[in-house]
C-alpha cells in the first residue's frame, strides 16, 4: 500500500513539474528548448523503486509527458521512459547516483539518450516528422537543460519521501 | 528455484510495458487520423495543470510588471515635477519679462508724448512700508552725480510719483503723493476746479478744492497746474474716489485714487528741466 503511495507521490510530482515547465518557459521567453522534469523523476526512481513499481511510473509519466507534448505521436516518450528506467535501474545496481551532483549527470547522459531514442523512433513510427536536422541539434543544449533538473527533481522527491510517506533521509527503502 | 518464474514473469510484464507504446506509436503516428480517445483523455488530465500554472505565472509577471511600471511611473513623476518646476521658473520670468515690456513699452510712449520734459530715467532700488503695507517712501537709483537736485518731480507714464526729498552721491531720496508733506496744485480736468492734492499718510492723498458750483463725479483726473513750480502742468495725479465731498473746515475735500500704484513702482521719470524753486511756505507752515 505505502509503495502504490509513493508512485502516486512521485506522479503528483511528476505531473507538477511538467505543468510547471511549459509556462515557465513560456514566461522566460525560451521557445526552443524545455527541460524534461519527468525524465529526471524516472532517472531517480530507477535508483530508488523496486523494478516493477519503477517501471509502471516511467510508463505513466511517458504517458503524460506525451500528454504535455501535442504533436508527438502517444506512446514515444512511454518507450523512451522505460527505456532510460532499464538502463538507470542496471547502472543503479553498480551506483548509487542520488547525489546532486552525480544525478545531474545522469540525468544529462540519459537526455542524450532520450534524444537519440526520439530519433530513431520518430523516424519509424511518426509518418509526418522531417527536422531530424533541428533534433540532433538541439540534443546537447537540451541535455545540459534537463541535467540540472536531476538535481531538482531528487530533492522534491527525497521531500515527498521524507515529509508525506515518512521515510528515510535518503529515501534508500526499495 | 521459485526465483524463476518469478524473473520471466517481470520480463513478461517489461515486455508488454515496451510493445505497448510501440503500439501506440504506430497507430497515432499516422498522418491523416482523428483524434484518438487517449489523446482527448491525456489533454483532460494536462490541461488544468498548465491552465493552473499558466495563470500563476501570468499573474506573477503581470505584479513584476505593473511594480516596474510603478516604478518608472514615480522615476517619471519625479522628473516631471522636476520639469515642471524648471517651466514655471521659467513662465515666472517670461512674465516678468512681458511686465517689464509692458511698462518700458509705456514709459517710452510717455517720453515721446512728453517731448517738452527732458526726462533721466531711474530704477526704484529700495522702499519703506509701512504697518499697513502702503509705500510711505522710495529710493532711486540716480543722485547728484545723474545732474539732480531737491524737489524735481518724479513721474511714470501713469502720472505723478512725488518729488525729489534728499540726494545723495548716487541715490535719491523721493517723497510720494501719499506723503503729509507733500502738496500738488491741480485742477480737475474739463471742469475748471482747482485745489491741491495733499497727501494723509495712509496711502490714499486727498483732493482739497474750496467751494465750487461745479459737480464732480466719480472717476474726474486730476492733472497739475504747474502753479506750484516743481510739477510741470498737465501731469495725471489721480482720480477722484467718490462725487461727494465732505467739508473740512472751510473747505471740501475728496478722496483720491493716485494714479500711480506704489507698490509695483520698478522705473520712473525724473524731469530735470522745470523751473526750480524753493518750496513756497504757507501759513499754516505747510511747503508748496
Amino acid at each position: 500500500m505505502k509503495g502504490a503511495v509513493r508512485i502516486f507521490a512521485y506522479l503528483v510530482v511528476g505531473y507538477m513539474l511538467l505543468s510547471i515547465i511549459s509556462p515557465l518557459m513560456h514566461v522566460l521567453q525560451v521557445r526552443l528548448y524545455a527541460p524534461d522534469p519527468a525524465l529526471a523523476v524516472v532517472v531517480f526512481a530507477a535508483a530508488t523503486l523496486e523494478f516493477l513499481p519503477g517501471i509502471v511510473l516511467a510508463w505513466v509519466l511517458g504517458l503524460l509527458r506525451d500528454g504535455f507534448s501535442p504533436g508527438s505521436p502517444i506512446g514515444l516518450n512511454m518507450e523512451i521512459y522505460v527505456i532510460v528506467f532499464f538502463l538507470c535501474y542496471g547502472f543503479a545496481k553498480k551506483l548509487d547516483y542520488r547525489t546532486p551532483i552525480t544525478i545531474t549527470i545522469v540525468v544529462g547522459v540519459s537526455s542524450l539518450i532520450s534524444t537519440g531514442l526520439m530519433l530513431v523512433f520518430l523516424a519509424i513510427f511518426d509518418q509526418d516528422f522531417d527536422d531530424f536536422s533541428l533534433l540532433l541539434r538541439m540534443a546537447i543544449p537540451q541535455a545540459f537543460i534537463s541535467a540540472p533538473m536531476g538535481a531538482i527533481a531528487s530533492g522534491l522527491l527525497k521531500l515527498t519521501d521524507r515529509h508525506v510517506l515518512g521515510y528515510g533521509k535518503d529515501g534508500v527503502f526499495r | 528455484m521459485n526465483q524463476k518464474p518469478e524473473r520471466y514473469k517481470l520480463a513478461l510484464l517489461a515486455m508488454v510495458f515496451l510493445v505497448l507504446p510501440l503500439v501506440s506509436m504506430y497507430f497515432h503516428g499516422r498522418s491523416q487520423r482523428d483524434q484518438t480517445v487517449i489523446e482527448s483523455g491525456l489533454l483532460r488530465v494536462t490541461a488544468p495543470g498548465q491552465q493552473l500554472m499558466h495563470g500563476f505565472f501570468s499573474t506573477l509577471v503581470n505584479g513584476w510588471e505593473k511594480y516596474v511600471y510603478l516604478v518608472r511611473v514615480e522615476e517619471q513623476n519625479l522628473e516631471l515635477r522636476d520639469q515642471l518646476q524648471v517651466l514655471a521658473r521659467q513662465v515666472g520670468q517670461t512674465r516678468d519679462l512681458e511686465e517689464e515690456n509692458k511698462r518700458l513699452r509705456a514709459a517710452l510712449d510717455f517720453k515721446q508724448e512728453r517731448g517738452d520734459l527732458k526726462l533721466v530715467a531711474a530704477q526704484v532700488v529700495g522702499r519703506d512700508i509701512s504697518p499697513q503695507y502702503s509705500v510711505m517712501r522710495v529710493k532711486l537709483d540716480r543722485g547728484q552725480d545723474d545732474g539732480l537736485r531737491p524737489q524735481m518731480p518724479i513721474v511714470t507714464s501713469q502720472g505723478v510719483v512725488g518729488r525729489i526729498e534728499a540726494l545723495a552721491g548716487d541715490s535719491a531720496d523721493v517723497l510720494l503723493v501719499t506723503d503729509t508733506r507733500s502738496r500738488i496744485d491741480v485742477n480737475v480736468s474739463g471742469k475748471n476746479v482747482n485745489g491741491i492734492v495733499v497727501g494723509t499718510g495712509d496711502g490714499l492723498p486727498v483732493f482739497r478744492f474750496p467751494y465750487q458750483k461745479a459737480r464732480l463725479s466719480k472717476g474726474d483726473v486730476l492733472v497739475t497746474t504747474g502753479h506750484d513750480k516743481v510739477f510741470p502742468r498737465g501731469l495725471v495725479v489721480g482720480y477722484l474716489g467718490h462725487s461727494e465731498p465732505k467739508q473740512v473746515d472751510q473747505q471740501l475735500e475728496i478722496v483720491l485714487e493716485p494714479a500711480v500704484q506704489f507698490s509695483t513702482l520698478q522705473e520712473m521719470f525724473i524731469i530735470t528741466n522745470v523751473a526750480m524753486q524753493e518750496p513756497e511756505v504757507t501759513a499754516d507752515g505747510e511747503e508748496r
